[in-house]
């Protein structure tokens, strides 16, 4: 029963430094520390360079920490797993498998019947039914993203790695994209991180806001997000939101002008 | 691996194929086994490294992917590398394919008892001038055909490319 208790990811003291051939070595992130409990939804924010994306391959076991301990529900990460699911920047689908086999590539369930219900119901869920049987070099920006989003979710993972996965759409489809993903986030009660640079993003659907510096990345603040969830869209116009978002641009006014 | 497979197959493919057909003549006579093995050894070797060129092109982001669902080693190898690179993959088989029709109407004009290039020396021989241009043709429609059987399998086989 402790398994309630222990945080899902806990980073203590991480840092990250890269060793590029011929070149100086690259303190990517340094000295980073932070924990997330169950079901907790917190945004990374900052400059581009920031190290942001390294603090997301961190979590996911994509990097090993140079320094420090990266832990999931209280054991020392040593690579990927499918209990934590990533989703990047990149539209990765794989384009040899039609959107319905993209969807399915991670679900283990032998039984052809429930195999196919499972599929189907995230399938509509994402609106992409009607394109089951299309291959995703037909799908536009927005549809991709879901297409990933649905790919990684239906494995059920405890923990969601988001890495600007809303980076490249326009603002409509972002917003309902943001709302989209509040939604899924909650029904299936799993833990996220989600890198980005846009502040209001990072406040409309964070409980917390990490702020990070300019490489080498540290924190350097976080915010609360009081506002209860769901949250409406009209949250976007509300006090609080407006209030956190001068907050957050006055903490951190020049690094994030050249985000 | 790469290491020790690149040079040696670096070494081979630069063999001249003419060269080792009286080798293959010794050693697998002059019927059927003769011509496969010239062909083989013309080909494989470029294959290899055409192979491992094909392969090593996917992704990183795809292969970060299958990892973050838990795939092993091979389960990146089947289900991410292969399928990806199957196109082109196919594209070099296509065109190996015509390497192995010269090589085997080579290994037919020096030593084969029958085939196109056996008809074709046997022609010279006589010096039926008609005969060896009809062989020369029916050699390249032969080759035309296999290359749009590639095309078009291809094209139907990687419609998602």
């Amino acid at each position: 029963m402790g398994l309630t208790t222990i945080d899902v990811l806990r980073l203590s003291g991480v840092g990250k430094t890269f060793f590029p051939p011929g070149r100086a070595p690259l303190i990517a992130v340094d000295d980073l520390s932070f924990s997330l409990a169950p079901g907790e939804f917190v945004s990374v924010l900052g400059p581009s360079g920031c190290g942001k994306s390294t603090v997301l391959r961190l979590a996911a076991g994509l990097e090993l920490p140079t320094s420090g301990d990266v832990r999931f529900r209280g054991e020392p990460i040593t690579g990927p797993s499918r209990d934590r699911g990533v989703v990047f920047q990149a539209y990765n689908a794989f384009p040899w498998l039609t959107v319905k086999e993209n969807i399915g590539f991670g679900l283990q369930e032998d039984d052809q019947a429930k195999r196919q219900k499972t599929i189907d119901h995230w399938l509509s869920l994402t609106g992409l039914a009607d394109f089951a049987d299309n291959y995703p070099k037909s799908l536009s920006g927005g549809m991709r993203q879901r297409l990933a989003l649905a790919r990684t979710l239906i494995v059920e993972p405890a923990l969601l790695l988001l890495d600007e996965p809303f980076g490249a759409l326009d603002e409509p489809v972002r917003r309902s994209m943001q709302r989209t993903l509040q939604t899924f986030a909650s029904e299936l009660d799993c833990a996220v991180v989600f890198v980005t640079h846009d502040v209001g993003e990072a406040i409309y659907l964070g409980d917390r806001v990490l702020l990070m510096s300019s490489r080498p990345g540290r924190i350097i603040k976080i915010f609360t997000v009081e506002q209860p969830k769901p949250r409406d869209p009209a949250f976007y116009a509300e006090d609080e939101f407006k209030t956190l978002y001068e907050r957050i641009i006055d903490y951190f006014p020049n690094s994030l002008a050249d985000a | 691996m790469a290491r020790l497979v690149e040079p040696l197959c670096g070494f081979t493919r630069y063999l001249p194929v003419a060269a080792l057909v009286p080798l293959c003549i010794l050693w697998f006579g002059i019927d059927d086994s003769q011509k496969v093995a010239v062909i083989v050894i013309g080909v494989v070797f470029q294959l290899v490294l055409l192979f491992a060129a094909d392969t090593s092109a996917v992704p990183s982001e795809l292969v970060e992917a299958g990892r973050t669902f838990g795939l092993t080693r091979m389960g990146i190898v089947w289900r991410i590398v292969l399928p990806w690179s199957m196109p082109a993959i196919w594209d070099d088989m296509r065109i190996s394919a015509g390497w192995a029709w010269s090589y085997l109407v080579l290994a037919e004009l020096v030593a084969g008892n029958r085939g196109v290039g056996y008809f074709v020396i046997q022609s010279q021989r006589f010096l039926e001038t008609e005969r060896v241009f009809a062989g020369i043709l029916f050699i390249g429609l032969l080759g035309v055909a296999t290359d749009l059987a590639f095309r078009l399998t291809g094209k139907r086989m990687f419609r998602w490319a």
